[in-house]
């Protein structure tokens, strides 16, 4: 009995060691494959690494080419800026400076206008007599005018501008005297009678430069007697029609306060 | 010591000037009135007219007296005549005697003032000596015979009376000036002494009165920028005007009517003039500075117009707009590549005339009349800088280095005259008060 166990087992051990061979061939057929496979794997590991690589220098530049773009941009900007606020700055010099040259053409005007009506002395034989003065020219009157304004006889100031208007209704002066009328209302305190200045002179000078003021003026005025839709028109239509005035940027802020 | 020295100097000038004026105007003790214009008194065109104060008996006496000649004497309208003792002794008439008006005439005097201490302040008696009668005679309230500031302050409002007796318009004496010390916002008086702190801590800027002298708006170093603030001075309270941005916030005025507050706020870059409106609680902006400063706002009296300082055309110039922002005019005319600036404008109370500051080397003080519109150099010697005029529109004060170190100082724009105002180093940013008080006056006959 014993015998015959022994047998068995040894039979059974050595058909155990046959397939074990084969499947160690097997096994070593498919290592290799494997191999083959994972270095192959590798390969294409290394070269999309290769590709991540490329394509992470090429951002690296392309961030750095966009820094510099940016840089240059933000110089250019500055210097845009700065070249801008340079030339503001130049064309307010200018308008400072064209200010006082208007003036100073104006005065001179008025003096030569002066000189101009200065009466003419006539010789007669046997007397002398004395030419009627010539009246006072709108340069003058205009001088006049905002003289007496200044002192503060306001009166007198709307006397005088008043007689350039009907005298000279064409002068380049009148709408100034217009614009000066309405000042000197409202120096007087008579709002209503500054704001139908004002409106006359946005009828009757549309082209002058006191247009902007005047229909801010008048916005306020009207703001002030309770017409706030009257008033919104007139400063919406002060932002479209002059938009890059001073008034207009005050309108703006007006407009976006009372929204 | 210093102020002892002026007062010195103040008396050295009067003598001096006794002999000259008592024999220039010896004729109006004639027979005939001297020509010239009469407003009660008589005197000469251009001629001050000359006073002289009678020593006042009683303890506050002789204080009462000092104040009252440094007040006319800084009127720049007035002679003060100061005599010494000899001559006053055979000027003061005995008791019961009558006052020697020839003699008096004789010194050079149009006005003898004479006063006495009554129990509840001063009675003074005007004398016009060329008709040789009285001519004012008032009863003066004082708060009490201590030598306390309201005590001097109210002696400060004789004068002013008196001077109102003599030209027909009360003087400055009763105002006061306020001004940065160590980031410290101060008071004096106008004659210079009564100095004192009004708040504590540092970083004060740029005061200025409201239009009935009872508080100050200023700006203050905070932790959220500068902030604008105002000073009661009766609480001696501080508060913050309401809703000012964080950020830049500087140079603040009151309306003449006392209603609203206008000054600079930054925006990003630059900074424009704001009105604080106090019915909505919110900010206008009145300047469109698009990018420059637009600072030192000041009104015109009728605060119908805003002067203020822009550097809109690169370097900081005047401007003159309407208070709505509109109608900009430039008030300091310039030439194109000058490099010479003007800061600092502040609009007289007559509102004739801006004085500013310009730059062109140093700082110096100018003026200029609206009428005419040219411009006038008020001073020359050492760095004059920020400008405020007296309620009177004629005296100055100003920050000059004109004595070695920076202080303020007073200028007479009509006669020229300068005196030191401050004696405590490194004062600046003066505001002068508009005219704090009437005198407690009871006119008894005349």
């Amino acid at each position: 009995m014993n015998k015959f166990f022994r047998c068995g087992s040894l039979a059974a051990l050595l058909s155990g060691c046959y397939a074990s061979n084969a499947d160690l061939l097997k096994v070593q057929s498919e290592v290799s494959e494997l191999r083959e496979v994972r270095a192959s794997g590798i390969s294409a590991d290394s070269a999309r690494r290769l590709q991540l690589n490329d394509i992470s220098r090429s951002l690296r530049a392309l961030t750095d080419s966009i820094s510099a773009l940016n840089s240059r941009i933000n110089a250019l900007r500055s210097t845009s800026e700065t070249e801008v606020s340079a030339l503001r700055q130049d064309i307010t010099q200018l308008q400072d400076l064209g200010g006082q040259s208007e003036q100073r053409l104006r005065d001179m005007k008025a003096t030569i206008e002066e000189t101009a009506r200065q009466p003419e002395t006539v010789a007669e034989p046997g007397r002398t007599t004395a030419a009627p003065a010539p009246r006072p020219g709108p340069a003058q009157l205009l001088q006049v005018g905002r003289e007496q304004l200044l002192r503060g006889s306001n009166a007198a100031a709307r006397t005088a501008f008043a007689d350039l208007m009907s005298r000279y209704p064409e002068s380049e002066f009148a709408p100034e005297a217009l614009f000066y009328t309405a000042q000197a209302f409202a120096a007087e305190g008579k709002p209503a009678a500054a704001d139908s200045s004002y409106a006359s002179l946005v009828t009757r000078f549309p082209s002058s430069r006191r247009i902007p003021t005047a229909l801010y003026k008048r916005a306020l005025h009207l703001a002030s007697a309770g017409r706030r839709t009257e008033s919104r028109r007139l400063l919406q239509d002060l932002v479209r029609r002059f938009p890059r005035s001073d008034e207009a940027a005050l309108a703006e802020e007006r407009l976006q306060s009372t929204r | 010591m210093c102020r002892l020295r002026t007062l010195l100097v103040t008396v050295a000038v009067g003598v001096a000037a006794l002999s000259s004026s008592a024999s220039s105007q010896e004729d109006t003790t004639g027979n005939r009135p001297p020509p010239g214009v009469r407003l009660g008194l008589s005197y000469g065109p251009g001629v001050k007219p000359g006073v002289i104060i009678f020593p006042i008996d009683e303890t506050p006496g002789d204080s009462i007296r000092a104040i009252l000649q440094r007040d006319l004497d800084y009127s720049d309208r007035i002679n003060v005549i100061a005599l010494n003792d000899s001559s006053l002794r055979a000027l003061v008439p005995a008791s019961g005697k009558l006052i020697n008006f020839p003699l008096v005439a004789k010194f050079g005097a149009a006005l003898l003032i004479r006063a006495r201490p009554t129990a509840t302040g001063v009675h003074v008696t005007a004398y016009d000596i060329s008709a040789g009668k009285v001519f004012e005679t008032a009863d003066f309230a004082l708060p009490a015979r201590s030598r306390n500031r309201n005590w001097r302050f109210a002696v400060h409002g004789i004068s002013d009376e008196i001077e109102k007796w003599i030209l027909g318009k009360r003087g400055i004496a009763q105002s006061r000036i306020a001004y940065v010390s160590g980031g410290t916002l101060r008071l004096i008086d106008s004659d210079g002494a009564e100095s004192r702190a009004v708040t504590v801590g540092r970083g004060a800027l740029s005061p200025a009165w409201s239009p009935t002298g009872r508080s100050i708006v200023f700006s203050i170093l905070g932790n959220t920028g500068t902030q604008i603030a105002q000073l009661d001075l009766a609480t001696g309270r501080t508060r913050r005007i309401a809703r000012t941005p964080p950020g830049l916030n500087i140079t603040p005025v009151f309306h003449p009517a006392g209603s609203s507050v206008v000054f600079a706020h930054g925006f990003g870059e630059g900074a424009d003039l704001v009105l604080a409106d106090p019915d909505s609680g919110g900010l206008r902006r009145l300047t469109v500075g698009r990018g420059s400063d637009n600072t030192s706002p000041t009104f015109s009296p009728d605060g119908r117009q805003i002067s203020f300082t822009s550097g809109r055309s690169g370097r900081p110039q005047v401007y003159i707009m309407d208070a709505d922002g509109t109608n900009l005019q430039l008030l300091t005319e310039y030439d194109l590549g000058v490099r010479s600036y003007r800061t600092s404008p502040d609009w007289s109370p007559d509102g004739r005339a801006i004085a500013y500051q310009q730059q062109n080397g140093d700082f110096q003080i100018w003026k200029v009349d609206l009428r005419d519109r040219i411009p006038r150099q008020l001073t020359s010697e050492g760095e004059n800088e920020d400008p405020s005029w007296a309620p009177d529109g004629r005296h100055l004060v100003f920050a000059s280095t004109r004595g070695g170190t920076k202080q303020l100082w007073v200028l007479d724009t009509e006669s020229g005259r300068f005196r030191q105002l401050t004696h405590d180093s490194g004062a600046r940013l003066a505001a002068w008060s508009p005219m704090l008080g009437a005198a407690d006056t009871t006119r008894t006959s005349q």
